[in-house]
């Protein structure tokens, strides 16, 4: 929804939605099925670099707070998980706190930064147009419904701003004096004239929808997005790599047994090109954007 | 008649599709211990969502009812923003309940999913949105259940049963929404099965919960008539919700 200028300029950007839309359904089910702490490590930090590489600086203050909430999903684990043989001390009453625990912690706090972290760049990169593109074919009437909705909830907000100032400048505005019962009412009250234009309104909307021809037959759904060669190219290139990597990774990659004693089974060379493989598959995003950005900067200097 | 009964026919096959989908997600889950709680319970949601939406897609809706579900939701998002001046209070579920007492239950679900979906679209989509969406979806499910079963009338509420209503609200708040929204919490935080999280989690959930309820009751008490009212007036001037 916020325009922001290094989004606007990313290849990623330019990419089909069916294929913006697979690669994040893709990267959020390995964050979820492919387990094991090093994948997550490689999911995280692909993750972060496609965020970084929209965001650029501001990037880093969610990446360092993410950083956080692993910290304490991992701390938070072994108080509810007990299991586990080696205790690092006991609490209240004998309550074991142990590493083995600590580790499920951290790894369960990864995946969910990790997932958290590819949300942050979904939501920069498939915006609502395109989501409303992709499924206006499969669901026209809730793709409408959900465009119309999309458009209705700024010009909503801009309206109760406006009652909210209107009645301010008539003395019935909330203070910070008022009791909580008294701007509960105000709140209300003010939602109830929203409420009362905005129902108005809908039937004009839809008798105005219906008067161009809303749901006659043999009308076309227009998009501004074409399917090109070049991204069947990357579709096809990207599901190659992830099936090589899935392949050569093996079970290795769904995650290790915590209890009682860790398990990490050393990866085997074909783990490790899995592993390599699986990196080049996420960090594609953030690689095209990358390359983009050096084009430009080359072309600046040779001007 | 013929697009109630596609809708139907739609949301039957997909209640069926959905039936036998998640309970594929639930054994395969079962079998395979090293898939993610997380990725099995959201897919079960997801299926979930699905009869909702393909009983709705099925029917081919009208412009002018489009139009009113549009705006029902759009005002269940906003609310929020009418209620700036009051910490913590988070109308939307009660809105989502006056609407699904206005327009049934279906169009309820609808409402509630479609609304956390939008919100999320301006605040951010995350690992919770497929449950938020079941969670205000089963808001105004419920808040159709309400008028269908004839338990309120649609409009012109008693002070006596606006109250009711009001503590009906809570409930489902603190009783169904709010405990969805804790399992979700639940299934990403959970790497291993273990009772005391079970517990932690729902625990540390309740007072959230019951602040959203008490935010709902707020709500249903002071907004239900005014909004049910001026739904009723479109239903008698112009047909719509019938």
């Amino acid at each position: 929804m916020t325009p922001l200028p290094q989004a606007a300029r990313s290849a990623v950007d330019g990419w089909h939605p069916a294929l913006v839309f697979l690669f994040f359904a893709a990267a959020l089910l390995g964050c979820m099925v492919l387990a094991n702490p090093v994948c997550l490590m490689v999911s995280f930090s692909a993750a972060g670099l496609l965020y970084g590489s929209l965001r650029g600086r501001g990037a880093w203050r969610f990446i360092v707070g993410l950083v956080a909430v692993v910290a304490v999903v991992a701390c938070a684990t072994p108080l509810f998980t007990t299991d586990g043989a080696t205790v690092l001390f006991r609490w209240l009453g004998g309550r074991p706190y142990t590493a083995e625990a600590l580790a499920l912690g951290a790894s369960t706090g990864l995946a969910l930064a990790a997932m958290m972290l590819w949300f942050a760049s979904y939501h920069l990169v498939m915006t609502s147009e395109k989501f409303t593109f992709l499924f206006g074919r499969v669901a026209p009437a809730l793709s409408l419904l959900l465009t119309m909705t999309l458009r209705l909830v700024p010009a909503y907000r801009r309206k109760a701003d406006a009652l909210l100032s209107a009645r301010a400048c008539i003395g019935k505005g909330a203070r910070e004096s008022d009791s909580l019962r008294e701007r509960v009412v105000a709140g209300a009250t003010v939602l109830g004239h929203l409420s009362a234009d905005a129902l108005e309104g809908a039937v004009i909307t839809a008798d105005s929808l219906r008067s161009r021809g809303f749901g006659l037959a043999g009308r076309t759904h227009f998009g501004i997005f074409r399917w090109t060669v070049r991204d069947a190219v990357i579709l096809g290139l990207l599901a190659a790599v992830a099936a090589v990597s899935v392949v050569l990774m093996g079970p290795w990659g769904f995650g290790l047994a915590y209890f009682p004693t860790v398990v990490f089974p050393a990866p085997g060379a074909s783990a490790v090109a899995g592993l390599v493989c699986y990196g080049l598959f996420l960090t594609a995003p953030a690689v095209a954007n990358g390359e983009r950005r050096l084009a430009w900067r080359w072309s600046l200097s040779r001007m | 008649m013929s697009r109630l009964a596609s809708g139907r026919r739609a949301g039957a096959w997909a209640l069926a599709a959905s039936v036998v989908l998640s309970a594929a997600t639930a054994a395969v889950g079962a079998a395979l211990p090293r898939v993610s709680y997380y990725l099995t319970s959201t897919l079960i949601v997801l299926f979930t969502l699905l009869p909702f939406f393909a009983s709705f897609e099925g029917r081919r809706p009208q412009a002018r009812e489009l139009a009113v579900l549009a705006v029902l939701t759009a005002l269940a998002v906003v609310s929020r923003a009418v209620f700036a001046w009051v910490p913590h209070f988070k109308p939307m579920a009660g809105i989502v309940m006056i609407a699904g007492m206005a327009a049934g239950p279906q169009a309820g679900f609808l409402v509630g999913a479609l609304s956390a979906l939008t919100s999320n679209f301006l605040f951010g989509q995350g690992p919770w949105t497929p449950w938020q969406m079941l969670a205000f979806g089963a808001a105004g499910l419920m808040g159709g259940a309400l008028t269908r079963l004839r338990l309120f009338p649609r409009e012109g509420l008693s002070w006596g049963r606006r109250i009711a209503l009001a503590v009906v609200g809570y409930l489902a708040v603190q009783l169904v929404v709010g405990p969805i929204l804790d399992t979700s919490t639940l299934f990403y935080l959970m790497g291993s099965p273990s009772l005391a999280l079970v517990v932690a989690i729902y625990a540390a959930g309740a007072p959230v919960n019951a602040i959203h309820g008490t935010a709902t009751a707020a709500t249903l008490l002071l907004a239900a008539n005014p909004l049910l009212d001026q739904l009723a007036r479109l239903r008698t001037k112009y047909g719509l919700l019938e």
